[in-house]
């Protein structure tokens, strides 16, 4: 008897994580491209392609005139439709240099397209402030709506001139930088912490680790 | 007549301002809520509690889809029967993974199933039920919202943010009469019956919010002018949910039902077991509902002092 009510609760309490995670509603992968000028890294192209579902949505709603492209009025549009309030969201660009965390405040050259009946986003965050060395830089959701994932096929590109600079990558989870998002946060609180504190929950960002130096 | 009247009055004035929400909020990051007049953001409530999904069954999910996409596409091509198959194929493997996913009530399930006396064939029809409700929710939405300008699937997230929040503060509300009356018969030694019609009837209706997975197959098919053929994948998408729905049922029920042959015989300490685990049963659900639906109603509670 006490071993069945013992199962119960287990088989219960089994129940609880896999309920606590989200679906993700969208999916998208994330490419990115780091430029260099001579030996200065000046910044990342980030490309998005979506999901057919989201990707049917947004064609439906701005390519008004339905020819497969979107103008530039069209590409206004999707951008204060369907992108700037990412801008609450640090654009999902999350950069880290050592201890030093930061996100873009702005990020320039936007422009869409139709590639395959799937959506593209494409931007640049500029980094030419960063310092030479090692830099860190993730893209994902921490609310979990989107299921970011870099492609497994080229998801890095880096362009430089290999007379000024080598720089290399690879892409790892960091566990020894989390970051913190509180879930009982207001849809609109999207702060993100980097200490923990009583209440707030995990996320292990993948980073893409560029090295190079001068 | 009076009752029904104010009863269709208070349905409306609830669908109106999910509808009102709808207009002016959204929880998708891409859309936002939009700005006020001062160009402040405007109020949002927050989803019903989340966090981070397991990578591979969200990897699993997303090659689905995308699947499920692209055979949408050939069957606007040229539509074919193994196509028609193809598609009602993948929407099934699809609603599987999907409901193993967060969500769909399978907690709700195992705490009801372990909480009342119900015959075998019961956690199958609830299962079914409310993975049905749950789609045909989503078809009611988005057909709602056809027409509308801009993007759909923000829309639709939003209304499913306000539904599903609600769906869980109904159920903490029932679930705590639930708890206080296992409470106040387990003292008394009456009989439960009519309490566990209520508690079916309730989850049934918490079960009607629309599934996001199936707004998403809806609009896409919407867009490619073929809503016969989403409409089919989505019920097709909804029988392949119940299916770990119905295995979280009867999880409770096989383990519920052996309990009280390992007992039978034992009458009097039969009737206390079974009250403590109605107790237990009812207890878990409240629980869970208020952990789950907490983000919903804080955000909801700082709305409203603004």
């Amino acid at each position: 008897m006490r071993k069945a009510l013992r199962l119960f609760f287990i088989l219960a309490l089994a129940t609880i994580p896999a309920l606590l995670s989200a679906h993700p509603h969208m999916f998208l992968t994330s490419t990115a491209e780091f430029v260099w000028e001579k030996e200065k890294l000046s910044g990342c192209w980030i490309e998005w392609t979506f999901d057919q579902f989201f990707s049917a949505d947004i064609i439906q709603a701005y390519d008004a005139d339905g020819n497969g492209r979107f103008s530039a009025e069209e590409t206004r549009q999707v951008y204060n439709g369907a992108f700037i309030n990412l801008k609450n969201y640090y654009y999902f660009t999350f950069i880290r240099q050592g201890k030093n965390r930061t996100n873009p405040s702005s990020v320039t050259k936007f422009s869409a397209g139709i590639r395959n009946q799937k959506m593209w986003y494409r931007f640049f965050v500029d980094l030419s402030k960063s310092a030479p060395g090692e830099l860190c830089f993730a893209v994902y959701d921490y609310t979990f709506f989107c299921d970011i994932r870099y492609p497994d096929a080229a998801p890095v590109k880096l362009t430089f001139d290999p007379a000024f600079v080598k720089p290399s990558y690879q892409i790892v989870e960091n566990k020894e930088y989390p970051v913190y998002y509180n879930p009982l946060g207001a849809a609109d609180d999207n702060t993100v912490y980097y200490t923990w504190k009583k209440g707030l929950q995990t996320y292990y960002p993948r980073e893409i680790r560029i090295t190079y130096a001068n | 007549m009076r009752t029904s009247r104010v009863r269709i009055a208070k349905i409306t004035a609830f669908l109106a301002t999910l509808f009102i929400c709808a207009q002016t909020l959204a929880a998708n990051p891409f859309m936002g809520a939009g700005t006020g007049a001062e160009g402040r953001p405007n109020p949002q409530a927050a989803p019903v509690r989340t966090g981070p999904a397991d990578l591979h069954l969200v990897a699993r999910q997303a090659s689905l889809r995308d699947a499920l996409g692209n055979y949408f596409h050939s069957w606007k091509e040229s539509g074919s029967r193994s196509l028609f198959w193809g598609i009602l194929g993948v929407s099934f493997l699809y609603g599987i993974l999907h409901a193993l996913g967060p969500g769909h009530r399978k907690t709700v399930i195992f705490s009801l199933y372990l909480a009342r006396r119900a015959p075998s064939w019961e956690p199958a029809m609830t299962g079914a039920l409310l993975a049905i409700l749950h789609a045909s929710a989503a078809i009611v939405l988005l057909m709602a919202l056809r027409g509308i300008s801009g993007a759909i699937s923000g829309r639709a997230d939003n209304v499913t943010i306000y539904m599903e929040g609600f769906a869980y503060a109904l159920l903490i509300a029932v679930a705590l009469y639930l708890v206080t009356q296992a409470i106040r018969d387990l003292a008394r030694g009456k009989d439960h019956a009519s309490r566990s019609a209520m508690s079916l009837g309730t989850i049934l209706l918490t079960g009607i919010y629309p599934c996001p997975g199936a707004i998403l197959i809806l609009v896409l098919s919407l867009t490619l002018n073929i809503t016969g053929i989403g409409t089919l994948a989505v019920f097709a998408m909804s029988l392949g949910m119940s299916l770990p729905i119905i295995v979280a049922g009867y999880l409770a029920w096989f383990g519920r039902t052996g309990i009280f042959l390992a007992l039978k015989g034992n009458e009097s300490r039969l009737a206390r077991v079974s009250a403590l685990i109605e107790l237990f049963g009812y207890s878990f659900l409240l629980a869970f509902a208020a952990y789950m639906a907490a983000p919903f109603i804080v955000s909801l509670a700082r709305m409203i002092r603004g």
